[in-house]
């Protein structure tokens, strides 16, 4: 029996998308109807390789020159036994493959864990990240609730935040749709409600931090570092689940907009601070937690402390 | 002035319009030989915008001895005592004629002012230099009202004020805009007070005239001649005021205020006037008594700058359904509120910086907080605001402000160190 090989047509992101068995030679591929495989792709030659057999069993893969190329550009290379070729045909991607080539040993099954399946890819998954956004609000809206309130007070902001984040959700749906041919909804709204979540999460335990560390610059710079680490997040898991680009180019996108928003933010709190001369900047923040575990001064210390505020406000007063 | 109370001085911003007066009789021959005897004399003072000679604003002044020399308030020349390169003071007689005029004198504090225009004539009025007047004299007010002309108001002598450091008149009569500085003069013609205030519905303010004899005499030691820099003039009155202000206040005996289970210091002297309430909300979940003293004086300095005020809030709250975090954000939020309407231009201040510690004093823990701004044209004065949190109860909070404008650093930290340590638990 002579050479046999697989020519294999590969998608975008190297998957096979037609494998063909070869045992009879010449086997030529082109755009023409007279190839034993024909590919759809305008930028490739009507018969743009032909894979040769050689009186003594040698493959030889001759490959047509491109379109605007000069005279003589064909190249020609030889695929060894067990050996394989990478071609473009215009923008199509053929991998030739020995019969021989070898194949690493099977790997083993790897189930995902099931609840990140779960969120991402199942609709039960989505309607609970859409009740769990929901509940955060209510339970956030009950925090800063002091009255009576009509049911409708409470019902609004939380459907407010589940339509933003199906708004949102849907936009990279229609985008992913574009890139990738499948929207994966449901991976959106567990990227977007999840970072919500956590943004909650993070504002709530930032609060007590704010509370023991009672600087408002601490405050203020806190915000705009993890507003802009959590739109990075956002964008890079966005970005992930529409499969746009590298691992790498979503990882510099993610930081690019974590760095744009924070630069943004820092500008306007930099700019802002002039105009503060009737603003009182502490923090007004209060928590009930147990008073031993606070730092406490006497009040002379305290007073005797406030003293610097005097070389602070000198050097303020200087400023232009 | 005072909490409420519009001075008069007519000025290209001022847009209030106060009601006419009332209907109340009044005895025309008095009226009418007063105006005729009297109203020559009293000038206008035109504040005029140096580069178009446009009115800035106006107000009244009347002639005293020497010769040249005339009285107004402060408040109707401070454009030109801190902006003499902008403004200029003229002087407008009877006949029509202007001068060019000078301040040689003021006193921030009591709000008066001498301008001397050495060519400017003007028969000088006779100060009440007799004994005390009782309620129920009449008085009667000269001066120029929203520029419509020199007028004539009679009113009533009403005694002084009760909550104010600083004398005033109080003048059941209907002064408007436009008569600050015009003399207030008794049925025989000597002058009692100038115009100074309004709160309206006949509710005005006069200056008591013996505070026109001690300027006088200041000036006097030094000629009739300017200060050398109206500003520092300035800074150096409103320094001495504060200082004299704040010692007072830390001499005097505290008394205390019952809030809940916490009792905290209340009417830091006896011209302060304290106020309380516990406003009842059926629907909310927690209830809260408010208290709050704070005197009728602050010293007019500018449009934009007013010193002498001395505010005290407190606030008790108890939760009535709601503990724990819910309570203290509840509790956060009421903290938040400063109590002042404060505003400011970064050209003449700093902005304010805070030190927020944990403070703990006689068993309980505060969260405080002690914030200054520096004044920039004025050195070594500040505004001062100092807040207080007692913490560490799940449903009880008591927190505490004290306001204060144009002051020094060492007694406002000295007051508000006194407000911190009266606080206690009462129970």
């Amino acid at each position: 029996m002579g050479r046999v090989i697989f020519a294999e047509l590969l998608g975008r992101h190297g998957d096979v998308t037609q494998r063909v068995r070869v045992e009879r030679f010449p086997f030529r591929v082109g755009r023409a109807y007279t190839n034993d495989l024909v590919v759809d792709d305008p930028h490739a030659l009507a018969e743009h390789v032909v894979v040769e057999e050689g009186e003594d069993g040698s493959l030889t893969v001759r490959e047509g020159a491109a379109p605007g190329a000069p005279a003589g550009a064909e190249r020609r290379e030889s695929l060894p036994r067990a050996g394989e070729a990478l071609l473009e045909l215009g923008r199509t991607h053929l991998r030739l493959r020995d019969r021989d080539f070898p194949v690493p040993p099977a790997a083993p099954i790897v189930r995902r864990t099931a609840p990140i399946e779960w969120l991402f890819g199942h609709w039960s998954g989505t309607l609970t990240i859409y009740a769990a956004v929901a509940l955060v609000r209510l339970a956030r809206f009950q925090q800063d609730t002091w009255r009576e309130t009509e049911w409708v007070a409470w019902v609004n902001p939380a459907l407010w935040e589940v339509s933003l984040l199906a708004i949102w959700a849907g936009g990279w749906a229609l985008l992913t749709r574009l890139l990738a041919r499948r929207p994966r909804y449901s991976a959106h709204v567990a990227v977007a409600g999840l970072l919500a979540l956590l943004s909650s999460a993070i504002d709530e335990g930032l609060q007590v931090v704010r509370f023991a560390i009672p600087s408002i610059a601490f405050a203020q710079w806190a915000d705009v570092a993890i507003s802009g680490a959590l739109a990075g997040a956002l964008l890079l898991g966005h970005l992930r689940v529409a499969h746009a680009g590298s691992a790498r180019q979503r990882a510099f996108a993610g930081v690019a907009a974590a760095l744009l928003l924070f630069g943004v933010r820092s500008l306007q709190l930099v700019s802002r601070q002039p105009n503060w001369v009737s603003v009182l900047p502490y923090w007004s923040r209060l928590e009930p937690i147990p008073v031993s575990w606070l730092p406490r001064e006497s009040v002379e210390e305290y007073f005797d402390g406030t003293k610097r505020l005097e070389d602070e406000l000198a050097a303020a007063a200087e400023k232009p | 002035m005072r909490s409420g109370a519009t001075l008069l001085a007519v000025g290209a911003g001022l847009t209030l319009v106060l009601g006419a007066g009332s209907a109340r009789a009044q005895t025309e021959a008095g009226s009418r030989d007063i105006f005729a005897r009297y109203a020559p004399g009293v000038v206008q003072v035109q504040i005029l915008e140096a580069g178009s000679d446009s009115k800035q604003s106006i107000g009244s002044g009347f002639a005293v001895e020497p010769a040249g020399v005339f009285v107004t308030n402060y408040h109707v020349v401070a454009s030109v005592v801190q902006h003499p390169d902008r403004y200029r003071a003229t002087l407008r007689v009877q006949d029509g004629s202007t001068y060019a005029a000078t301040v040689v004198a003021f006193d921030v504090v009591q709000d008066l002012a001498l301008v001397r225009s050495p060519e400017a004539p003007g028969r000088a009025f006779a100060l009440h230099g007799g004994p005390a007047l009782r309620k129920g004299e009449r008085l009667f007010s000269l001066g120029n009202p929203l520029d419509l002309g020199m007028s004539v108001v009679e009113g009533t002598y009403n005694g002084l004020l009760e909550h104010s450091r600083y004398a005033r008149i109080h003048f059941s009569g209907s002064l408007n805009p436009g008569m600050s500085g015009g003399p207030a003069l008794l049925s025989g013609g000597e002058v009692a007070g100038v115009n100074v205030a309004t709160a309206g519905d006949e509710v005005s303010f006069l200056v008591p005239v013996e505070h026109v004899g001690a300027l006088l005499a200041r000036a006097r030691e030094r000629g009739f001649e300017p200060p050398a820099d109206l500003l520092t003039e300035l800074r150096d009155q409103l320094l001495a005021q504060q200082s004299a202000y704040l010692a007072d206040l830390l001499a005097q005996p505290l008394e205390e205020v019952r809030m809940g289970p916490y009792a905290a210091p209340t009417r830091l002297a006896p011209y302060f006037n304290c106020w309380g309430d516990a406003p009842v909300d059926e629907k909310a979940f927690f209830t809260q008594r408010v208290h709050a003293c704070f005197t009728d004086d602050q010293v007019f300095v500018s449009e934009e700058q007013s010193f002498a005020i001395v505010e005290l809030h407190h606030r008790q709250v108890t939760s009535t359904r709601i503990s724990g975090r819910r309570f203290y954000a509840l509790y956060s939020t009421l903290y938040e509120n400063d109590y002042s309407k404060r505003w400011g231009r970064e050209t003449d201040y700093t902005p304010f910086e805070c030190d927020t510690h944990f403070v703990e004093h006689g068993g309980l823990t505060f969260k405080t907080s002690f914030c200054a701004r520096r004044y920039k044209r004025l050195d070594g004065l500040y505004d001062v605001v100092f807040k207080a949190a007692a913490l560490g109860r799940p449903s009880d909070g008591f927190e505490t402000a004290l306001l204060l404008s144009g002051v020094a650093l060492d007694p406002a930290r000295a007051l508000s160190r006194r407000i911190l340590e009266s606080i206690r638990w009462a129970e």
